[in-house]
């Protein structure tokens, strides 16, 4: 099966061609192209992001064209497509619409069936793209189920219940801010810009992580929920009592471990002890958090420890992001088990959540 | 400039008592801006105020959805005449344009509907609308918060 991608749901343009077959991964083309003025500012113009969407799919589908069928010609491209794949949601309301008006058309005048997919399912079938572990094993993946997947990004923290593709039953949420924005916003406190997750996790590598006692929220509660604002306040307080070293690297340093163990803390031990009590075969990581490799290595020594016939399963760190090949991953289970969505009625659902 | 009544809440039962308050005063079309620094409470404000309307949804940071709009209770509802209570967050946003583009627009000033939006000093025109209301949140020295009300809330 080919299946074309396409992915705007914030301010990430991408547009995907997966092709599977025999259960494994035998061709992906991915091209995604961030929008600069919002690594700039680290903020969000949504009427710019979806402008900026309308003038770079069109150009990514063209490139995307070249390189999977040698040249710019979108009825060759149309006939090195099985599957029409898009995600409707959740996101920017004005940024999705571009992105399925592009899949609604292109379905259309292609022939070919539409899957609208959910932006978090796709982040969840990250974990059967090539470097994943399932990959190779598209069709033979039922060993691993139920699984609990830990879905952590700038925008989402939750737990979800997966029965198999398309099945999921929401456990806990963060009742408050998510990892990646307790990640952001600390950051953004240190100095280190916003968003700044990224470059906390690299100073806290030279850091010592127990440097600082920062309070694990709710980690002790026996619900499945998070809450990461207490945090914020907690790291806000200590900067402000320590503000006088606020310019020593190495008490930075140890600042971010400290603030990153606490993170992790809280994620893996809500994770592990949820994975325990629901009876699961497999932890699966997704989103944007996902690529943290403080998280990646503190879950499976976790496991290993504590249920080692639970197995970890990780998105590969360049597919963690907003991308486009997930959204086709997902759309290849979903063209094997339910009918195509009418591309004359699909629409966007900007707070579109599965699992409720 | 600050301005309005100072009101000290030493702890999150404080803050609830507050936004009780708050949900008391209110008529519908109101546009509450909330003004503070990272952590300082302005979304714990409005998870209290949206219990205090009857939501029983979760209310979470706004920060990445941007904007997320909630049905109040039907007893606060038949009271007031207040059906909608929408929370926004301008952290991320430029603009006071990027407040319409996610559909502030649709809210603003509606009497059937309330409007929070936290970190308003960034959409600062915002602040020149009819109905407009200011909270400030500052820091006490002992884990309380400052908080500065525009008339018409308290
Ligand atoms: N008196 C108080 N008033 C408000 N919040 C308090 C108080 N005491 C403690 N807190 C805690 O402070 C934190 C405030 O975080 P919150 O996310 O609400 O801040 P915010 O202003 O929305 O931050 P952001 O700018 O990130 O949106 C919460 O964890 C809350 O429980
Ligand atoms: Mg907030």
């Amino acid at each position: 099966m080919r299946i074309l991608g396409i992915e705007t749901s914030c301010d990430e343009s991408a547009v995907a061609l997966l092709e599977v077959r025999d259960g494994r991964t035998v061709g992906l083309e991915h091209l995604v192209a961030t929008q600069a003025i919002h690594a700039r500012y680290g903020g969000v113009v949504p009427e710019v992001a979806a402008r900026e969407h309308s003038v770079t799919v069109p150009l990514l589908l063209e490139s995307l064209a070249e390189r999977a069928v040698g040249r710019p010609d979108g009825r060759a491209l149309g006939q090195a497509v099985d599957v029409v794949a898009v995600a409707s949601g959740p996101g920017l309301v004005t940024s999705l619409k571009i992105g399925l008006d592009h899949g609604r058309v292109l379905a259309a005048a292609w022939d070919r069936p539409l899957f609208a997919v959910n932006h978090i399912e796709g982040h969840i079938h990250s974990n059967w793209l090539p470097g994943a572990e399932m990959d190779g094993a598209w069709d033979a993946d039922g060993d691993i189920f139920p699984a609990l997947v830990l879905v952590v990004s700038g925008g989402h923290t939750e737990m979800l219940l997966m029965a198999g593709h398309g099945q999921y039953r929401l456990l806990g949420a963060t009742r408050d801010d998510a990892a990646g924005e307790a990640f952001d916003k600390t950051a953004k406190m240190m100095g280190l810009g916003y968003p700044g997750g990224p470059a906390l996790a690299r100073l806290a590598e030279v850091g010592n992580p127990k440097a600082f006692d920062f309070p694990r929220p709710l980690l002790a509660d026996p619900s499945r929920d998070f809450s990461f604002s207490g945090l914020k306040t907690a790291v806000r307080y200590f900067l402000r009592d320590n503000a006088s070293r606020s310019g020593e690297r190495v008490f930075l340093a140890d600042v971010a471990a400290s603030v990153q163990a606490a993170i992790v803390d809280v994620l893996v031990g809500k994770a592990v002890r949820a994975a325990v009590e629901s009876g699961v075969r497999s932890v699966m990581l997704a989103g944007g958090v996902a690529a943290n490799a403080e998280l990646r290595q503190r879950l499976r020594e976790r496991l290993g420890k504590e249920a080692p016939g639970i197995r970890t399963i990780e998105p590969p760190v360049g597919y963690c992001t907003d991308n486009a090949a997930m959204v086709a991953a997902a759309a290849y289970f979903q063209a094997k088990s339910r009918p195509a969505d009418d591309w004359r009625m699909v629409q966007a659902d900007p707070h579109w959540e599965i699992g409720r | 400039m600050e301005r309005g009544k100072t009101v000290r809440i030493a702890d999150l039962d404080g803050l609830g008592s507050f936004a009780a308050e708050v949900s008391c005063r209110l008529r519908g079309g109101e546009t509450i801006g909330l003004v503070g620094d990272l952590g300082a409470g302005k979304t714990a404000f409005v998870q209290m105020l949206a219990r205090a309307m009857g939501i029983t949804e979760a209310v979470r940071s706004p920060t990445f959805t941007l904007m997320q709009c909630y049905g109040v209770g039907e007893e606060y509802s038949r009271r007031t005449g207040i059906g909608e209570l929408c929370h926004i967050d301008a952290y991320r946003l430029e603009t006071a344009d990027g407040l319409y583009a996610i559909g502030f627009g649709d809210y603003a000033g509606r009497k059937d509907a309330v409007t929070v939006i936290e970190w308003a000093d960034r959409v600062e025109p915002v602040s020149r609308l009819g109905g407009y209301r200011r909270i400030g949140f500052g820091f006490g020295q002992d884990g309380s918060r400052i908080l500065t009300v525009d008339p018409g809330l308290l």
